[in-house]
């Protein structure tokens, strides 16, 4: 019970952070936007670290171990 | 008065004779090569072989290599190949071969996917597919991957889908010189008097989901649901079983179905002018009975324009599958059971951190980047990870 009501402590605060610092972006405000770590999509070099984890661990999606590889070392 | 009107007549002649060099100019077409290599070296170790039953040597190294070939046709149209060649070396599979048997067996995977992405019109919508294949001496795989991206007219706000599917095929034989065909399943060397399954086909549908949003100039947000179903020969048809009480082995065996729902939130921030945060949390639930949390910080620090120093840390925690069972614990009443401890309780951490450069002076070289990670699991297992990553461009015009 504890424990359930601090996560729901952490996320009111995590969105309440986000919610108090949203603002509209003009086109010629994207510079931090736009660099290149900024960016959501997977870093390239990572991508055989997250090959490993999908095998190594059973949280995986679709590939790795469980499909697209047989991963069974 | 006299002056500003002459000045304000030169500013429209000027402006006039700009807007009709403007009205003539011809479309021309950016065509482009990126070559992106990629070569990472994996090194195991641990004592719960699957295997073995649960107990034995995880040793393995495994060298992977990359090359990705993406070509801008125009604006509008990209193709890219991709492909590689994984050379794995591991204790815990010898005998994984109807044929030979070594101190210490060896494999490799191949794989090649090529793909298609088209930009429409408006520029604020992606369509792309992808086919793949790939093949290790057990195993041959064909997938497909097909995605959708779009944003809205100030792109601040971001959707998209992607679905993959895969068919794999469980049959040992097509790498070997004597078969050069898929064969059979493979089972432990002393369990090849019986037939264990009577399918050897898996199929996997994923979908994956994202939504991104810029909160303010510094700072931007995403989640990330997804639900996969996979149906067929869901265990490894060599790792060992054992019962309580048991000296002999059985087969792995597993459910012939299986969701997941994993459901991933990150949040991107600018720390001052050089430093960004790059907070990913993600939560997995499966039918198998497993539960997860992931938590990773990622700092990227920009020492210089062109150099940008990462380290970062991850914490995993795992509840395991209701059918994992330690070494010699299972009853025999069971109907499914593995000892396989991927899928068991756990806890892991992954910290490290990585380099990257970019070149500015060179035609050719774009980008140069390293990665060193290590991985240690609660259960023992350990990892260290070394990757690199080079940039190049091919020439456009």
């Amino acid at each position: 019970m504890l424990i359930k009501g601090y996560k729901f402590i952490v996320a009111l605060l995590f969105l309440g952070v986000v919610g108090v610092s949203c603002q509209t972006v003009k086109p010629y405000q994207r510079a931090y936007l736009n660099d290149a770590a900024m960016q959501m999509g997977n870093n390239k070099v990572t991508g055989f670290e997250r090959y490993a984890l999908m095998i190594r661990e059973g949280a995986s999606g679709a590939g790795g171990k469980n499909s697209g590889g047989c991963g069974c070392n | 008065m006299k002056q500003t009107g002459s000045l304000i007549f030169l500013i429209m002649v000027s402006l006039a004779v700009k807007a009709q060099q403007d009205s003539v100019f011809t479309k021309k077409l950016l065509k482009s090569t990126q070559i992106d290599l990629l070569f990472s070296y994996y090194q195991q170790d641990g004592n719960h072989s699957a295997v073995t039953g649960g107990e034995g040597t995880e040793k393995l190294n495994v060298y992977l290599n990359k090359l990705l070939v993406t070509y801008a046709i125009d604006s509008f149209n990209t193709v890219m190949l991709e492909g590689g060649v994984d050379v794995i070396s591991s204790a815990s599979t010898d005998n994984i071969d109807m044929v030979v048997s070594s101190a210490s067996a060896k494999d490799n995977r191949l794989w090649i996917s090529a793909g298609y992405q088209h930009l429409l019109k408006n520029k604020r919508q992606i369509l792309g597919g992808k086919p793949s294949f790939s093949i290790e001496s057990d195993y041959l795989s064909w997938g497909f991957n097909g995605w959708w991206n779009s944003s809205n007219l100030n792109k601040d706000w971001r959707y998209g889908i992607s679905a993959q599917l895969f068919a794999d095929d469980l049959r040992w034989g097509r790498l070997n010189e004597d078969f050069k065909r898929p064969v059979t399943v493979v089972y432990p060397v002393e369990l090849r008097d019986s037939v264990w399954f009577d399918i050897y086909m898996r199929y996997s549908y994923n979908f994956t989901f994202d939504l991104q949003h810029d909160i303010n100039r510094r700072m931007t947000v995403g989640v990330f649901p997804g639900l996969t179903f996979q149906q067929g020969l869901l265990s490894t048809p060599f790792h060992r079983f054992y019962f309580r009480g048991a000296n002999d082995a059985v087969v792995e065996n597993l459910p012939r179905q299986r969701v997941k729902v994993p459901l991933g939130a990150r949040l991107n921030s600018f720390i001052g002018a050089r430093t960004i945060m790059q907070l990913y949390y993600r939560y997995y639930w499966d039918s198998f009975g497993i539960n997860a949390h992931t938590i990773r910080l990622e700092t990227p620090i920009k020492l210089l324009p062109q150099l940008t120093f990462t380290p970062f840390i991850r914490y995993y925690s795992q509840r395991g599958t209701k059918y994992f069972f330690p070494y010699k614990t299972a009853d025999p009443t069971e109907d499914y059971f593995t000892s396989d401890y991927d899928l068991s309780d756990f806890s892991s951490v992954k910290l490290g951190a990585g380099i990257k450069l970019l070149i500015i002076r060179s035609d050719f070289f774009k980008q140069i980047n390293f990665r060193y990670a290590y991985y240690k699991r609660s259960d023992g297992l350990y990892f260290n990870q070394l990757s690199s990553y080079f940039s190049m461009a091919g020439g456009g015009y």
